[in-house]
């Protein structure tokens, strides 16, 4: 279906897997279901949930989103290696979907190769779709407030990480920053280090070269999304790659790097700790934000708002291995305050809606009423046997 | 534009097409993705067996921090449904949790049909009639189950 088109679900993986199916639905947060985005650990009961969004959930409820256990946010911890596992797992997952479908289709792997390429097409189509998908689905997940620079610098500073902990170079840095969970941003002497770090890895042209699923040939991992299209497609694949692809993040050059991190130390902003609303004036909450540096405009309550989802942002983002720039939090807090400002749709209004309302609506969508009826029944359990009329 | 809200809604729509619970079907509207229609089969062993019972979920903004606001579109005769189809549960009010999605607000609410809790009545008649006068009870859910196919 077209409109899935960018939602990845354990679903996606063959019904035969469904291990692969589970561990996917593992890594995902049990709040937006998506993979866990900076996993935190309730310390308490142990369930894991993006930072952002059991921060939003202890807002409304101090809670546990899962298990209802008494929760504040001292009680969250960064799961570090769940953010790691995830990583490697995001990596692999286009590559190995695609293999185990293509396998799926195409029993032997040995009958398929023997077979002309042009036979191969109608799966190269479901694989091209599948890879469309995903990258569209890095897009849209970014899109909302991301430019491809954003994601370009994002994607750099995660490989300085790596290199960070690969190295040994300040192992522990990343840890000591993030257990206070407020410290202010990147500090500086952190990112000079990771600037040190080494980038390249001795021989990884064998580490990170995967073997291709349709022509068997070792291709460098980070070319494989590349190559899959065009060797799918049947065209050739000795060209360069294009632009794009060629310069990764390695082609980065120190004084890119050094201005990166200047544009980042200059957009940090004060750290903002909660607030007891009810005893704030209107005045002195504006005050607050204008301190802060987020925007001040609308009346308390829309300030009140504002203020509890930028601490939340804010603290998220601390926790954070690859934290953005305070510019790119700020328009984020604007995007996430649009989309509040949008106006309630019909039903929403005042509680008792009319009937007259209620059968309005039901008149209007009969067909997508009956569509929903025959396809309830078609799941439905047994035929009816106690209640004959 | 995407947010968070309604690509969740997106995410729980492919759960319930992919992987849908017994009896049980939603969709978004065509022309609003916020509103949803759903049907639910009255319960097996149940006088609602066999009810085509019709609901419509409607969600803002906040959702999944907040619950959507659910009614039955269908007449229903039940102990914790109001007359104008506002349902009386808990995990639609205080016991949400934004772990929830559509699949399981409607497994909930079929089980609901189940298990009437007649200690909470939104309805006082049928609360009254499940616990005192159990087959005239039955004989109002079956009218509503009749009139739920039309």
């Amino acid at each position: 279906m077209d409109a899935f088109l960018g939602i990845e679900d354990p679903s996606d993986w063959p019904a035969d897997f469904p291990h692969l199916r589970e561990l996917d639905q593992l890594l995902r947060c049990p709040v937006c279901k998506e993979y866990l985005d900076t996993p935190m650990v309730v310390t308490n009961c142990g369930h894991t949930f993006c930072s952002l969004c059991v921060r939003r959930c202890l807002t409304q409820e101090t809670k546990c989103p899962s298990c209802r256990a008494s929760t504040t946010e001292g009680d969250l911890h960064p799961n570090r290696l769940v953010d790691s596992l995830l990583r490697e797992f995001k990596h692999g997952r286009p590559q190995l979907l695609a293999t185990l479908r293509s396998a799926n289709t195409h029993k032997p792997v040995e009958a398929k190769r023997k077979r002309p390429r042009i036979t191969t097409r109608s799966a190269a189509k479901n694989m091209d779709v599948d890879i469309v998908a995903s990258n569209e689905q890095l897009a849209t997940d970014n899109a909302i407030d991301l430019t491809s620079s954003d994601i370009e610098q994002m994607r750099s500073i995660s490989d300085f990480e790596i290199d960070t902990v690969n190295s040994g170079v300040t192992p522990t840095a990343s840890t000591s920053t993030d257990n206070d969970g407020d410290s202010d941003f990147i500090p500086s002497d952190i990112i000079g280090s990771r600037r040190c770090a080494p980038k390249s890895h001795p021989s990884s042209s064998h580490e990170n070269s995967v073997l291709c699923p349709n022509c068997q040939s070792q291709v460098r991992s980070a070319k494989i999304n590349w190559h899959l299209d065009r060797c799918l497609s049947g065209k050739s694949i000795d060209e360069l790659p294009p632009a794009a692809a060629a310069s990764e993040p390695t082609a980065w050059s120190t004084a890119a790097k050094l201005q990166l991190t200047g544009a980042l130390a200059k957009f940090a902003l004060p750290r903002p700790t909660k607030l007891a609303y009810s005893l704030l004036s209107e005045a002195k909450l504006r005050r607050t934000l204008r301190e802060l540096g987020v925007p001040a405009k609308g009346d308390k309550h829309q300030m009140q708002a504002r203020h509890v989802e930028w601490v939340n942002m804010y603290m998220a983002n601390a926790d954070s291995e690859t934290p953005v720039s305070h510019s790119v939090l700020l328009r984020r807090l604007a995007t996430w305050e649009d989309a509040m400002a949008r106006q309630p749709e019909p039903f929403r209004a005042p509680p008792p809606a009319t009937p007259g309302a209620v059968a309005d609506h039901t008149s209007k969508y009969a067909d997508s009423f009956a569509a929903l009826v025959a396809q309830a029944r078609s799941t439905r359990p047994k035929p009816p046997t106690k209640y004959p009329l | 534009m995407s947010t968070p809200c309604r690509r969740r809604l997106m995410r729980d729509f492919k759960r319930l097409q992919s992987d849908p619970p017994e009896g049980i079907s939603g969709a978004p509207c065509p022309d609003n993705i916020m509103l949803w229609n759903a049907v639910i089969f009255g319960p097996v062993d149940t006088p609602f067996e066999d009810g085509t019972f019709k609901l419509v979920l409607n969600f803002d903004e906040t959702y999944p921090n907040k619950p959507p606001t659910v009614r039955f579109a269908s007449k229903i005769f039940h102990p914790n449904v109001y007359a104008n189809g506002e349902l009386c549960l808990d995990i639609l009010q205080n016991r949400w949790s934004p772990t929830y999605d559509v699949a399981a607000i409607l497994t909930s609410i079929q089980s609901l049909l189940h298990d009437p809790n007649p200690n909470s009545p939104a309805n006082a008649e049928a609360a009254n009639l499940y616990r005192e006068n159990r087959k005239e009870y039955i004989r109002r859910v079956r009218e509503t189950v009749e009139e739920s196919w039309e």
